[in-house]
């Protein structure tokens, strides 16, 4: 893959890169870098992956594991005070933005990869590696609790 | 909440994160690739692969169940298999145990599903559903099946998966557990429903002996001596610590634990394409044959993570037609790859026989 192609395909993915660091990552910051880090491991690592087909998912893994990192290195950091969520955007109400920050985080990665990225539950199960059944189970719980956040903000 | 809400509950892509992506592809060196690893097809299709033994006569291909999963067994998988074993119909469709593996571990069965009036009720093999002609209305059926006995556990058949055969579907289910007995009573469940409701059931009712075999080959897998037992698979590093490989002249099995260096982020695939009978290979989608029994991830002392995963594998050790002909431990290998990745990463690995 060159960097053309490589570059094309990336920015055909941007919205949905940015959803996923976004659900996984509270600071602006951390998703720049995130992202950031991600590309520049892909691009490198390009060699690795056998098949274009699964450059969406294969990408989006390794955003996946960057947040992870991120996560991890800031656990080891935490602040004094815990952080305060993020706002919601502006160009949306805030109820269902924090209903589904609110979810688990296994939850809420079905969540944004099915309703937000676009993708069936067997390209989520891909992405995640865990059985197709396992996907939808916890698309089902996440639905369930979003209804109920929501319904209990009322 | 609609799926719309949801979809636009994160706001638009802001400028800054648009800019940081064309920054850094901008930044990227336009370097060629490097040299891909490459393995074989005989690696790409097996976890543990046993090169030494070079391949003599072995067929077996006559039987439904080992075509379907692709499976070349040794030539005493013959013994291992049954046929014709139970039957049952009501007015609409006729439903046949027709052939069933049992190798004392696992058991595949594979059962047929005629429509009696194929010209109104076509049977489609996808999800296994009954298409009803005139109206083209989906109607799904529904199998459950259930062991008299506890030889095979409580769950039953699991891992229903489907193939067309003509006016016909051919359903192939699997279970798989510790060393069993001899003796499997079981009823399997055919529920479907026609156009109006209620479901309809079909119970299909079996006991039999079915012979397992006794010749089960045990390994321990430990990292060769002077090898570095190290893997790197997405970023994350994992260590051999040990594991155990079996087979039978039907099917193999294996049992792996690695030591993490850190949280594993999601489990993967160690057995994809070889336990998923390599059909996935062709259909690049997850199959329910797959077979991956237990995977888990744990923290045994603080900070030292595990992975251990236990599952099934075809019987891809070439037969010489020697029974006696025992694997070479210093050829064999293990694989382990990534479905969404189809990362591959090997490693030499010895079998030491458990005996």
């Amino acid at each position: 893959m060159d960097k053309q192609e490589f570059t094309l395909r990336v920015r055909g993915l941007t919205d949905r890169l940015y959803r996923i660091a976004y659900g996984q990552l509270r600071e602006p910051q951390d998703r720049l870098d995130a992202v950031q880090n991600a590309l520049l491991k892909a691009w490198s690592s390009r060699h690795t992956l056998r098949r274009a087909e699964y450059f969406d998912t294969w990408l989006i893994r390794i955003l996946i594991n960057e947040c992870h990192d991120l996560q991890r290195a800031q656990k080891r950091t935490l602040p004094m005070d815990p952080l305060p969520e993020p706002p919601a955007p502006a160009d949306h109400t805030g109820e269902l933005h924090d209903a589904i920050l609110l979810l688990p985080e296994k939850q809420r990665i079905c969540i944004i990869l099915h309703y937000m990225a676009g993708y069936r539950t067997s390209e989520i199960a891909r992405i995640l590696r865990i059985p197709d059944e396992t996907v939808r189970s916890r698309l089902k719980r996440a639905r369930a609790a979003l209804k109920h956040l929501l319904t209990e903000d009322q | 909440m609609t799926e719309h809400d949801i979809r636009t509950a994160f706001g638009e892509t802001p400028a800054a994160f648009r800019d940081q992506v064309e920054l850094t592809l901008t930044e990227l060196e336009d370097t060629p690739m490097k040299k891909r690893y490459k393995l074989s097809t005989m690696l790409l299709a097996a976890m543990i692969a046993v090169l030494a033994l070079a391949g003599a006569g072995i067929a077996a291909t006559q039987w439904k169940t080992f075509s379907f999963l692709q499976i070349t067994p040794l030539e005493g998988a013959d013994s291992l298999i049954s046929t014709n074993l139970a039957s049952t119909e009501d007015e609409y469709i006729r439903f046949d145990f027709e052939e069933a593996i049992f190798d004392g571990e696992g058991l595949i069965a594979q059962f047929r599903i005629t429509p009696k009036q194929p010209d109104i009720y076509n049977l489609s093999a996808d999800s296994c559903s009954l298409i009803f002609n005139e109206d083209n209305s989906y109607i799904s059926c529904f199998f459950t099946s259930n062991f008299e006995n506890s030889v095979l556990g409580a769950d039953g058949l699991d891992s229903w998966t489907f193939e067309s055969a003509g006016d016909s579907i051919i359903a192939y289910a699997s279970h798989f557990g510790p060393p069993i007995d001899t003796s499997i009573q079981m009823d399997v469940q055919l529920s479907y429903c026609m156009p109006e409701p209620p479901y309809r059931t079909l119970t299909l009712d079996f006991t039999a002996e079915l012979s397992a075999t006794t010749d089960l080959h045990r390994y321990t897998i430990a990292a060769e001596p002077d090898e570095q037992p190290h893997i790197s698979l997405d970023d994350q590093e994992f260590e051999l610590i040990e594991g155990s490989f079996a087979y039978t002249d039907a099917f193999g099995y294996y049992e792996l634990k690695l030591h993490c260096a850190d949280e594993p982020a999601a489990l993967f695939d160690f057995s994809d394409p070889i336990s998923g009978f390599e059909l996935s290979r062709h259909t690049n989608e997850p199959l329910s044959m797959r077979r991956s029994l237990t995977s888990q991830q744990y923290l045994e002392d603080e900070g030292v993570w595990f992975y251990y995963e236990k599952g099934i594998m075809q019987p891809f050790i070439p037969s010489t037609g020697d029974e006696a002909a025992a694997p070479v431990a210093e050829d064999a290998r293990l694989n382990i790859c990534s479905k969404a990745f189809d990362i591959f990463e090997s490693i030499p690995v010895q079998l030491i026989p458990a005996d």
